[in-house]
């Protein structure tokens, strides 16, 4: 053998242990991707997993709560009024006082009550308890409600209803507190993908989409986690944009056949 | 051959048809303009152009090539703590093995056996990017990355010439000598920039 089909021979065995590493490296970065891939989905499942485990739990203990309070604490105060409206009246102004502080103890306790596992929606279904928060909205004075649900004939299924009911309670917390709106409309729309959209329109102070997604993933922000984490079991989507009227606009679409 | 100098035109003219440059990218223009000048300079003394002394010429501009490949490995952000030692450490050393080379030949040819030693060199730096790029910890797509296809042109092009170098002079006399050259060198020239080209055009470095 000629030293030239050597050197041949050599450097085309060097060109194939090259062309051998590149594809050897792109294969391995392949397999590592997928696998890379795989245990994110697994983690990402056990995450949601356990988020429904821990709100089921959660929920579980609100009603608890709620009935304790409704039935327990609630009665008792009742109690309390009867025996002071039958007690001898030697001191009728200090008794008419106890008896308008245990009035307003027992409105505060059944609004909680509510506030914790909203009897409407169990029985009457989302529309109709999204309309009387509105309604109780309205009542404090300051603010207009609009509420629009003519699409909705039928009770939605409930494992999205009292999600979806957690998040737009929410969100009307929320801009209550922060946005300093005058005004408030509610319109929820069965679409014919199966789905249904739920748009909030207020003429408060807004989020957009970046600041949405930013404060997500700081620390604390709570409200806005929980409405993320329920939105992501969901599988559903929101949205915060500004109209060309100058309000905000805050829209949640999610499927229905969960 | 013309070929092979034309190429080095395809990625400089997509260095600058390419918006968004990393950093590192710079020390590859240079490297393709050095390149590209060193070969016009060969081909202009090969056809009697111009009369330089070619000795000084080649050892400059090999030493000037070697070492910006060396910068553009070292300025890669994958490369960290131990790893961004061993280059300049390799860099140097080679450099002083390659000078060491020519003046104990005393700068009278084109010191193959130094040529094949930076082949050598460049070649453990390509094998030390694979390395890096493969043990990332959150992966990433190689055929994206910028760096991924300049370390595939240099391990093609400086895999396949080191033989070339390590035997040319024994070779050099053989009638196959030009075919070879051509195979192997101008072929992979061309290859080697046209994977620098796509380089340019990725916009994830590393």
């Amino acid at each position: 053998m000629t030293l030239d089909t050597l050197v041949m021979i050599g450097i085309t065995g060097m060109i194939t242990l090259s062309f051998g590493l590149i594809y050897f490296v792109v294969f391995h970065q392949r397999r590592v991707f997928k696998y890379h891939i795989e245990k994110m989905k697994a983690q990402q499942e056990h995450e949601q997993q356990l988020q429904i485990v821990t709100q089921e739990a959660q929920e579980q203990t609100m009603s608890r709560l709620a009935s304790e309070l409704h039935d327990d604490v609630g009665v008792t105060l009742s109690s309390v009024k009867l025996f002071l409206s039958k007690s001898s009246n030697k001191n009728p102004e200090l008794i008419q006082q106890s008896q308008q502080l245990l009035d307003e103890s027992i409105e505060k306790i059944r609004n909680l009550s509510h506030q914790l596992h909203p009897a409407t929606l169990q029985h009457l279904g989302l529309a109709i308890a999204i309309q009387s928060m509105l309604s109780v909205i309205e009542r404090s004075g300051s603010i207009r409600t609009e509420f629009d649900a003519t699409t909705i004939t039928e009770k939605l299924p409930e494992q999205i209803e009292l999600p979806l009911f957690r998040i737009v309670q929410e969100l009307l917390n929320n801009l209550m507190k922060h946005s300093g709106l005058s005004k408030i409309s509610i319109m929820m729309l069965l679409q014919q993908e199966n789905s249904l959209s739920i748009k909030i329109n207020h003429d408060g102070i807004g989020l957009d989409n970046e600041t949405y997604q930013a404060e997500i993933l700081k620390k604390g922000a709570i409200g806005l986690k929980s409405i993320y984490n329920r939105l992501q079991l969901l599988k559903g989507t929101i949205n915060f944009e500004e109209l060309q009227s100058q309000d905000f606009q805050i829209s949640i679409t999610t499927p229905l056949n969960q | 051959m013309y070929f092979s100098i034309g190429s080095t035109l395809l990625p400089v003219v997509t260095y600058f048809f390419t918006k968004s440059h990393f950093k590192s990218s710079k020390w590859l223009l240079v490297y393709l303009l050095t390149s590209f000048s060193f070969e016009l300079i060969i081909l202009a003394i090969d056809k009697k152009i111009v009369f330089l002394d070619i000795r000084y010429i080649i050892h400059s501009c090999l030493i000037f090539e070697y070492l910006i490949v060396s910068f553009y490995f070292n300025y890669q952000k994958i490369f960290t703590n131990h790893f961004r030692n061993i280059i300049p450490a390799l860099a140097i050393f080679a450099t002083i093995i390659y000078l060491t080379l020519i003046l104990n030949d005393k700068f009278l040819r084109f010191n193959t056996i130094g040529c094949a030693l930076f082949c050598f060199v460049i070649i453990v730096y390509c094998i030390l990017g694979f390395i890096k790029l493969v043990k990332r910890d959150i992966p990433v797509f190689l055929e994206q990355t910028s760096f991924f296809w300049t370390i595939c042109g240099f391990l093609l092009f400086y895999s396949g010439n080191f033989f070339l170098f390590i035997f040319w002079a024994q070779i050099s006399p053989s009638k196959l000598y030009p075919t070879l050259w051509f195979f192997v060198h101008d072929v992979l020239n061309i290859i080697k920039y046209i994977f620098i080209a796509i380089s340019f055009t990725k916009k994830q470095d590393q």
